[in-house]
């Protein structure tokens, strides 16, 4: 068996949520100046619900991925209304802080209503794995990769062709220009949670037949998926595309021929290594994060 | 400064805390009660501790828990597999978190807030995934084992009451430095830069160092928890350091009220008293937890501590700015 090749396959079907991860980063930092904390559980919540609806109903599979992706979009008004309806100080810091109590509370909500059941799905393209140069790649990384492309290439028409993309990205350079044209703070940060919710959500359905979800396997994916868009640039589109692929890639390379145990440990050396060189990331130079 | 007035005495937090620990175990009197209060002053020093940081200097660190098992598993791998004097392994804990601390803030504190506290995260997460993995030093998921008693000059300190008066004695003399330190000079510059950092910087705050400092502080404060937590269970296990911890240090000291000298009290006791919660009401305490942390973040930034101080006010007294700057710049 190729290990090589192996190890590419493992590494880019695990990077692929990793990059949908990082781009939610993104897309809410660029909107409110945040970190959302609770960006790992909306794959949790995705693949939990996916999973739910699977086991109870027997749809088709398409209708689960359904229901993924529109528990996604009420994730993402919930954490709107709970970080922005508050408090008149809107802190990119306490956004950042108050996002950490919601996604405890999340956690603790699916622990409830699952009773610490995991849950899986089938794999969306088929059982068989394909051979591929003497190596064995899951049909479900030829799916991951593809939503990856899809959504990276949906975003950015929706970012540079829409009236709201163009709105939100004026808001990531200057939200006050922004409000005081007459959108107001909670319409960019209901949609900029919405779409970082469902690109979740979306990662978390398809990480759900490659490895079961449970109330627990949120929190871990999102501060790797932090990392990922940090090594990219935050709020780069393409970087955290391409951070959330290499930071699969280098785990997948470490599990595979260093030790397992330490492969949960690349992520957030990576992410060291970027914040203290590199802060605003390897493609980006625009925005000061160093005081 | 004119002459202070005359003012009604009231209970200072070292008071209060002094009164608390040494009524508690007066009231409490099972091994049972004393496993709590013990946490309780494991708590209170971790939460004391982050209050340098998180509180006084205003940069959230997630790092706590990460110092916190630092000490821990320093003074059990000196005591049980070195056969360091379980004395000399206690003070070593906060030796090495004080140190971890330093080079980890060295690093880090030059970054924005935010920044900041996404890269204590990342360190107090590798720290956690070495003490997990590690498995020929730490003993790994199975934990650490075969922690010998503490003794000093010769006086075995084991068993639930003498263990108790330590960390007691600890955790008062953390928060009587603590108290002082909020006073001193220092102290009101580090609170001057929490406020507003181009007024502190201005007025000749040195912002890095005086940052390094209070970091170092907490680290050392959780070196001290971790190794009293070590030789306390004469057992170390990882999953007590994870970022679950880390989380309840923050949320702990923001509810209690980050920044003021009653907060980590209030939030030692409040974490103490969902731990004995989370024992019977798996999950739900949880839920609690993260929903109170939401609103208290944001509708009452200053915690239960910012919210007594509004409601009753100390006479004579005034923003914090104000009686910060005094005396920095000179």
């Amino acid at each position: 068996m190729n290990l090589l090749l192996q190890v590419v396959f493992a590494g880019l079907s695990v990077g692929a949520v990793y990059a949908l991860v990082a781009v939610g980063f993104g897309v809410v930092a660029n909107g409110t100046g945040a970190v959302n904390f609770a960006q790992g559980e909306y794959v949790m919540v995705g693949g939990v619900v996916a999973g739910v609806v699977h086991e109870v109903w027997h749809p088709p599979l398409p209708v689960s991925v359904l229901c993924a992706v529109a528990a996604g979009v009420v994730a993402g008004l919930v954490t709107e209304l709970a970080v922005s309806r508050f408090s008149g100080a809107r802190s990119a810091e306490i956004i950042t802080i108050a996002t950490i109590g919601l996604a405890v509370a999340l956690k603790a909500a699916v622990l409830l209503l699952t009773d610490r059941k995991t849950y899986g799905l089938p794999h969306f393209l088929g059982e068989r794995p394909l051979r591929v140069g003497g190596a064995v790649a899951d049909t479900q990384t030829l799916w991951n990769l593809a939503v990856v492309f899809v959504v990276a290439v949906g975003l950015s028409l929706f970012f540079r062709r829409t009236r709201q993309g163009t709105i939100l990205r004026a808001a990531a350079d200057d939200p006050e220009v922004v409000t005081s044209l007459g959108v107001p703070f909670h319409s960019v940060a209901r949609w900029v949670f919405v779409i970082a919710a469902v690109l979740g959500a979306l990662g978390g359905a398809g990480l759900a037949p490659l490895s079961v979800m449970s109330y627990e396997s949120g929190t871990l994916l999102g501060l790797k998926g932090f990392a990922a868009a940090m090594l990219g640039g935050l709020g780069n589109l393409y970087g955290a595309v391409i951070g959330g692929l290499v930071i699969g890639l280098v785990e997948a390379a470490v599990a595979g021929y260093g030790s397992a145990a330490y492969g949960d440990a690349v992520a957030f050396v990576i992410l060291l290594i970027i914040l203290f060189t590199r802060p605003t990331g390897l493609f980006s130079q625009r925005k000061v994060v160093r005081v | 400064m004119a002459v202070s007035r005359i003012r009604r005495w009231r209970p200072t937090t070292p008071v209060i805390t002094a009164v608390l620990l040494a009524a508690m175990p007066l009231i409490f009197i099972s091994d049972f009660a004393r496993a709590i209060q013990l946490r309780f002053c494991v708590m209170l020093l971790l939460l004391t501790g982050l209050n340098f940081i998180n509180g006084y200097a205003r940069m959230s660190s997630l790092a706590q828990a990460g110092f916190y098992g630092l000490g821990a598993y320093t003074a059990g791998i000196l005591a049980a597999r070195l056969d360091v004097p379980p004395a000399l392994a206690f003070v070593a804990a906060p030796v090495l978190a004080t140190v971890a601390a330093l080079v980890i803030g060295a690093a880090s504190l030059r970054l924005r807030a935010t920044y900041f506290t996404m890269a204590t995260l990342g360190a107090g997460y590798i720290l956690y995934i070495l003490f997990g993995r590690m498995t020929g030093v730490t003993g790994g998921p199975n934990g650490l084992l075969g922690i010998p008693a503490l003794s000093v000059a010769g006086i075995e300190i084991s068993g639930p009451l003498p263990m108790y008066v330590l960390a007691a004695v600890l955790a008062l003399l953390g928060v009587v430095v603590a108290y002082n330190f909020e006073r001193s000079r220092a102290g009101r510059a580090l609170r001057a830069l929490g406020a507003s950092e181009p007024a502190a910087v201005a007025s000749g705050v040195r912002a890095f160092r005086l940052r390094l400092f209070a970091f170092a502080l907490s680290g050392c404060y959780a070196g001290v928890a971790g190794a009293l937590e070590t030789f306390d269970a004469t057992f170390v296990s990882p999953s007590s350091f994870g970022f679950l911890t880390a989380v309840l240090c923050v949320v702990g000291l923001t509810v209690g009220g980050a920044g003021r000298a009653a907060g980590p009290l209030i939030g030692a006791a409040l974490l103490t008293a969902l731990d004995e919660l989370g024992t019977e009401y798996a999950g739900y305490e949880m839920l609690i937890v993260g929903l109170v942390f939401l609103v208290v973040v944001q509708a009452f930034p200053g915690g239960v501590a910012g919210a007594a101080g509004a409601r009753w006010p100390r006479r004579g007294a005034r923003p914090a700015v104000a009686r910060a700057t005094e005396g920095s710049a000179s």
